[in-house]
């Protein structure tokens, strides 16, 4: 015997709102009411950023202070502040073409098209390389700029994305030491990953940048952006290789074993086998230690770099834009988000993309 | 590890002893395989019958007696380890393929990395091998788009697209629904046909009446019982093998 199955036919649109907030006559007055709020607090927001701001600078501070909604001026008047820090004036679209090489480093090594040994060292080295000429000059009648002058949206990109090009490989180093079977080796890992996670990012970066050049020779020392990026990268590896290390536990045994049937070396069998299937497990947890890393940059400031938080103190700190500190915070707010939105965006991507080899 | 080596037993295991901490898995066994022979062993859970066949490509480490292969000593030399396993294919109770890979891609990836074959004839002879255990057809798909049996004939095509000289089965068909074991069973039976020195721990005792030259029976760690299946079947000496065949062949 055969049974016909008839779908209830799918509510519409309107009628699954209705039934969701307009149920019960409370129910409905609620709604009507969170609606208001929200539509008042959307109006009000909108009456401030765009129909009453001011956009140009041509009224200067006071008109724009005497204006009742937001200042935009301060913006126009001193973003190459914000991007740039104290990069000198002239040579300010260097700065901006490293960006540009930073951005299109990291977009292309995200597409994997370019996810080969070969292909990925080719665009991180063109893109770091790239960037450090342009930043530092001195070369092809570039005049001069050095690190200590760096700042900016410029400076935030690069300590980020040299943080993680350092810490990722450590991290995977890290999470396969603390899995050795030897036990002396795996103990020592955990005891340096549990000394790192257990110290304050600034207790580090400030080791790194003031503690360090008393305890190495001269020549060892380096400049202190690069000390400090060590130090970001040391505490970013910290916690990757037990995200690493988590998304290793969640390979079955059964895998390796497999590969070493079929004669795989352990390098081998970690890079083709554990470590794939193990970045997979990992994704979330790694995606969340970019974001936390992106936002992390912002404590250089207290071993003296500009990146853009500080950078953005600068611009409304001097003078006469001293009210207009919301806007340029609502500015710098926004261009975190932009990276960090974008970040997350690709983490989902990647793991849908993922999902369909899974199932 | 040549293939045309002159002679000798493919498999010699002298006075093999295998301890966990205090459990006393395999105790002072002994066993040859001859090339081309087919063993079939059985055996109740726990009785050390996965440990014993884990031990002849050192997924296991013996601690005592000598465990040969194919003329060579399994000892603490890793490059020994890694030439033995390239000779001797594994088959899992759970299939353990690479759900990363495609089903071509798992069936290429040894031969490419491990024998360093260019990646067009490593992929001839993945089709080959797919062809011989009858699912060519799937060779795009990833293998958790696929049923256990063709799964596990994946598994078995991608341990022979390493060529390898001696194939262990470690109950291949354990975790397979009933209508499916048949789809295996049939590819290992062609297998031995071709002279593929095979030994299979499994419960399969038609497979085992129809394919080996020696079936034997463990138990507590120990060989109970070594004979040819005739003889196993129907005039085993001792009681608990008895026991053990009344249990498998009884239902």
């Amino acid at each position: 015997m055969e049974m016909i199955v008839v779908a209830p036919p799918a509510p519409g649109r309107l009628e699954d709102l209705k039934r969701r907030f307009f149920a019960t006559p409370l129910q409905a007055l609620l709604s009507l009411i969170s609606l208001t709020i929200m539509a008042f607090i959307v109006w009000k927001l909108l009456d401030w950023a765009v129909f009453s701001a001011v956009f140009t600078t041509g009224g200067g501070p006071e008109a724009c202070q005497a204006a009742a909604g937001a200042c935009w001026s301060v913006i126009t008047a001193r973003w190459r502040v914000i991007l740039f820090g104290l990069y000198p004036f002239e040579e300010q679209w260097r700065s901006a073409l490293a960006c540009v090489s930073v951005v299109v480093m990291t977009v292309l090594s995200c597409m994997p098209a370019f996810w080969t040994g070969r292909r990925i060292a080719l665009v991180w080295g063109a893109g770091t390389g790239l960037y450090y000429v342009l930043m530092k000059g001195g070369v092809l009648g570039l005049p001069y700029v050095g690190e200590e002058a760096w700042g900016g949206l410029a400076l935030t990109l690069f300590i980020f994305v040299t943080t993680c090009l350092v810490g990722f490989p450590l991290a995977i180093c890290l999470a396969l030491l603390r899995r050795s079977d030897l036990p002396w080796i795996s103990r020592t890992t955990g005891l340096i990953i549990d000394g790192v996670r257990s110290l304050p990012l600034i207790s580090i970066l400030f080791t790194f940048a003031v503690v360090l050049p008393f305890a190495l020779p001269q020549w060892l020392q380096g400049d202190k952006l690069y000390r400090v990026i060590l130090g970001s990268a040391l505490f970013f590896s910290a916690y990757q290789a037990e995200i690493v290390r988590g998304g290793m536990q969640g390979v079955p045994a059964g895998q390796e074993e497999a590969a070493m049937a079929l004669g795989m070396s352990y390098w081998q069998r970690i890079g083709r086998i554990v470590l794939p299937q193990a970045m997979r497990n990992a994704l979330p947890a790694t995606i969340n230690q970019f974001v936390i890393s992106f936002k992390e940059t912002s404590l250089v400031v207290i071993v003296g770099f500009f990146e853009i938080l500080a950078s953005g103190n600068a611009a409304y700190g001097t003078g006469e834009w001293r009210f207009a500190y919301v806007e340029v915070y609502a500015f710098i707010a926004f261009i975190y988000f932009v990276f960090v939105f974008s970040l997350s965006r690709y983490g989902a991507y990647l793991e849908r993309r993922m999902s369909v080899s899974e199932r | 590890m040549d293939s045309t080596l002159p002679s000798g037993p493919a498999v010699r295991i002298e006075g093999l002893d295998k301890h966990y901490g205090s459990f006393h898995a395999l105790r002072k066994i002994n066993l040859s395989v001859e090339r081309g022979e087919k063993i079939v062993i059985c055996g109740p859970s726990g009785s050390g019958k996965s440990t014993l066949i884990r031990c002849i490509n050192r997924l296991e480490q013996h601690d005592g007696g000598r465990v040969t292969v194919l003329g060579t000593e399994l000892n603490d030399d890793v490059a020994n380890i890694d030439g033995i396993r390239r000779e001797v294919g594994m088959v899992f109770q759970h299939f353990n393929l690479f759900p990363h890979m495609t089903v071509l891609e798992n069936c290429m990836i040894a031969p490419m990395i491990v024998r360093k074959r260019p990646r067009a004839e490593a992929e001839t002879t993945a089709r080959r091998f797919l062809e011989k255990v009858r699912i060519p057809e799937q060779a795009m798909k990833f293998p958790s788009q696929l049923s256990g049996g063709q799964q596990q004939r994946v598994a078995i095509a991608r341990a022979l697209c390493m060529q390898p000289q001696i194939m262990l089965f470690d109950e291949p068909t354990s975790a397979l629904d009933p209508e499916m074991i048949a789809e295996v069973l049939d590819v290992m039976v062609t297998l031995a046909s071709e002279g593929m020195t095979m030994i299979c721990v499994t419960h399969e005792m038609g497979f085992a009446r129809r394919v080996a030259d020696r079936v034997i029976f463990m138990d507590a760690g120990e060989i109970v019982e070594e004979a040819p299946p005739e003889a196993f079947f129907t005039s085993c000496r001792n009681e608990r093998t008895r026991q053990f065949l009344s249990q498998v062949l009884g239902h």
